[in-house]
């Protein structure tokens, strides 16, 4: 009998054939995993935004309209709604730093990056250095290091400052406006890494939540203009 | 961050202080190493100096509390400057405990809370507490930083207490065996029947306290206690800064010498207070959670009166008492002098099987339906969340003006307002009501008794809602039931034999 990691409580239900087969939001009591319900079809085909009918979004269409933006970010999955559940954990899990949370969706996080092509490389957003020391760890980064086999790891952990860096210290992006977001041209992300080591590959950023898909498409940004293949993103939660 | 032990000039111990702070002048005794790696110091006295007069607000703003960098507030110069003069001092958040942790802030040791992250400032896989980490998370690399000696308090303007009311016999006697617990710093229960006005039998113990100089913890299971307590208390205490602390408070760096406080609130202060009083000790969430019980010993120093108040007590402090461990004074008669309405029990059998057709059992729709018509407040208790919901959504069809009300009630706090102003005529609930809210002349129904989460100081709490005031010390108290506990016949019990109880002069 063990504590449900996010609630606390113990967690009464035995080990069965469901748990062993299916053990998405693993850790978790019964009351708790009900909480987390996946993202639901219809998506748009590009950022998983839930929509009415399936296609592209409005806000995609803008995106893919405007040169400097086309293709920049192939596509966006995202494993849940943002809902006030998803809030509340999030609070708790980012803000509060109870960081081992994200273990209940290490195997959901895993098996979305499984069908992405072979080689994929996994890039967490880093964060800037003032903020880490601030937040003490880097949530995406988390996410990330879920791409890795459970119990032994061939691949190491992806080291956030081994491909992007993050330099400029801007605002918290959820302290922001929609029109905030969009309109700012900075650019807070730029290479690290080695050029040779971009071109023509595949990439995965990973990130906790895709609201306007400005960050992430800035993060892509000097991938794809260093000769990335493609670059596509998977966040725990659609904004 | 590492931290190094040194000897610094003009202090006779090492002093703890994080690495990038060490001078060439200072002889390093240990580290640098993460802070909980390297052995605990003990407590530092305080400097025989006076304090800078420019420190005072910061002293008394956050004297007796341990806190992370991150909530001290206070420049990294003027911290640095602190710790080598001694002012205050630099602790490990965790300690090492048998093979694995404790957590100093929360006192957890079980290792299924404690998790591993990454850590960005040590750079090293650092473990912290889960169990407190909503008040901000503590690693293995954290520094708690306190002040080592108390303010002095100006001298009090008399009269210190300014109630003007009258004790009942019971009161007095309990009254004075406070005080008598203050003076000699011992340890004290007030075991109080629901309605024996136990806040009062407090203030005499607190005016002594605080005209000695000294600090004064008054620690209450819930927010809606200490929302409540907290004005009456500053009523009765115009000159004393007094600071009310829950989740979400706005006077957590207020100064204080009085301090109103949730219990889980009381964690981060450490041997703070000269009086510690505990309401309710019985109540959830503190006799649940050892960490709260861990949180009100760590806040008192180890001289503290220790002064307990319930109107159940646990079987442990029961047993305490009657092996004469624990000096114990009970006050069985209300402060009206009317004996405790006592419960009766009525059989309302398949109340679910009726709940999920929308339906409610006659019995206590009829009850519900004469309080209404009669316009008397009533109470129904029910067992879960969930059954709340349908009830308040069968009871909202009859009279739209009902509400219900649980723990995750976002604004529960309007619609108890609005309970006792008497626009709301019924309240639906969970047992988050059976304690500390006083509505006149009141009546009380528990739907679904036989539920295991009754017990039988649940039943005497709720049972205590009615008859609060001597103009109606009457009123109603019924348990429909599908099935009589144990819990219900000693609830029962309980209240019949504080009934028969003399009144001891």
């Amino acid at each position: 009998m063990a504590e449900c990691l996010y609630c606390g409580e113990s967690e009464t239900s035995t080990a069965s054939w469901r748990t062993l087969l299916f053990p998405e939001n693993s850790g978790l009591c019964r009351e708790c995993r009900s909480l987390f319900t996946p993202i639901q079809e219809p998506v748009c085909k590009t950022c998983n935004r839930p929509v009415e009918h399936a296609g592209t979004c409005v806000d995609c269409e803008r995106w893919e309209a405007d040169p400097c933006w086309r293709g920049i970010l192939r596509r966006n999955v995202s494993l849940f709604p943002y809902n006030d559940a998803m809030k509340d954990w999030t609070a708790l899990w980012k803000y509060r730093g109870d960081a081992v949370l994200a273990e209940s969706f290490r195997h959901r996080i895993r098996k979305l990056y499984l069908t992405y092509p072979a080689g994929a490389v996994p890039v967490p957003l880093p964060l800037s250095p003032q903020r880490l020391q601030e937040r003490g760890f880097n949530q995406a980064a988390i996410l990330a290091s879920f791409t890795a086999a459970a119990g032994f790891s061939l691949h190491r952990t992806p080291d956030p400052s081994d491909i992007l860096l993050r330099s400029t210290h801007e605002e918290k992006q959820s302290k922001k406006s929609r029109a905030e977001r969009l309109s700012s041209t900075s650019r807070p992300f730029e290479l690290k890494g080695d050029k040779k080591d971009i071109e023509g590959k595949h990439f995965v950023l990973f990130d906790d939540i895709y609201t306007t898909g400005t960050t992430l498409r800035k993060a892509a940004l000097p991938l794809m203009e260093n000769g990335a293949a493609d670059v596509c993103s998977i966040t725990l939660i659609r904004g | 961050m590492n931290v190094i032990h040194a000897v610094v000039s003009g202090r006779p111990d090492p002093v703890c202080l994080p690495a990038p702070w060490v001078e060439e002048s200072m002889q390093i005794t240990a580290g640098p190493d993460v802070i909980s790696r390297l052995p605990l110091l003990p407590s530092s006295s305080a400097p025989g100096t006076p304090l800078p007069a420019a420190y005072h607000h910061l002293q008394e703003r956050d004297s007796g509390k341990e806190l992370l960098f991150e909530e001290i507030d206070i420049h990294p110069d003027m911290l640095k400057s602190l710790l080598l003069t001694g002012w205050m001092q630099a602790r490990p958040g965790l300690i090492p405990f048998k093979t694995e942790h404790q957590c100093r802030r929360c006192g957890n040791t079980n290792r299924h809370r404690f998790g591993t992250i990454s850590c960005a400032r040590c750079g090293r896989p650092c473990v912290y507490c889960r169990h407190c980490v909503q008040m901000g998370r503590i690693c293995a690399c954290s520094i708690l930083y306190s002040w080592t000696a108390p303010p002095m308090y100006p001298r009090l303007e008399e009269p210190v207490l300014q109630w003007k009311g009258t004790l009942s016999p019971g009161q007095q006697r309990a009254s004075g065996a406070v005080v008598q617990a203050v003076e000699e710093k011992k340890e004290i229960l007030i075991w109080a029947v629901c309605g024996a006005g136990k806040t009062e039998v407090l203030f005499e113990g607190v005016a002594r306290a605080l005209e000695l100089g000294g600090t004064v913890l008054i620690a209450a299971p819930r927010t809606d206690v200490v929302l409540e307590l907290a004005p009456r208390l500053q009523v009765a205490f115009p000159h004393v800064a007094l600071a009310a602390l829950y989740g979400g408070s706005e006077d957590k760096q207020k100064p204080a010498q009085l301090v109103l406080s949730t219990t889980h609130q009381a964690m981060r202060f450490t041997e703070a207070f000269d009086t510690v009083i505990i309401d309710e000790v019985d109540a959830f969430p503190y006799s649940a959670d050892e960490s709260l019980v861990y949180a009100v010993r760590k806040a008192a120093r180890p001289d503290a009166s220790l002064i307990r108040l319930t109107a159940t007590p646990p079987a442990s402090l029961q047993r305490q008492v009657k092996r004469k461990q624990l000096p114990c004074v009970r006050i069985p008669r209300r402060y009206h002098g009317f004996p405790l309405p006592v419960p009766r029990f009525q059989w309302a059998a398949s109340w679910k099987r009726l709940l999920q057709k929308g339906r409610f059992p006659a019995a206590v729709k009829n009850w519900c339906r004469g309080r209404i018509d009669s316009g008397t407040p009533a109470f129904l208790f029910v067992p879960s969340v969930s059954v709340l919901e349908q009830v308040t959504a069968i009871l909202k069809k009859e009279e739209p003006f009902i509400e219900g009300v649980h723990s995750t009630h976002d604004n529960r706090h309007e619609t108890v307002r609005r309970f006792r102003e008497g626009t709301v005529p019924l309240l639906v609930t969970t047992t988050i009501m059976e304690r500390g809210v006083t509505i006149e002349n009141a009546d009380v129904a528990v739907l679904g008794a036989e539920a295991a989460i009754f017990t039988e100081s649940a039943f005497v709490q709720i049972a205590g809602r009615a008859g609060r005031s001597a103009d109606y010390p009457d009123g109603d108290v019924v348990f429909f039931h599908a099935g009589k506990t144990e819990a219900m016949a000693a609830a029962k019990r309980h209240i019949t034999s504080m009934n028969r109880e003399e009144v001891q002069r």
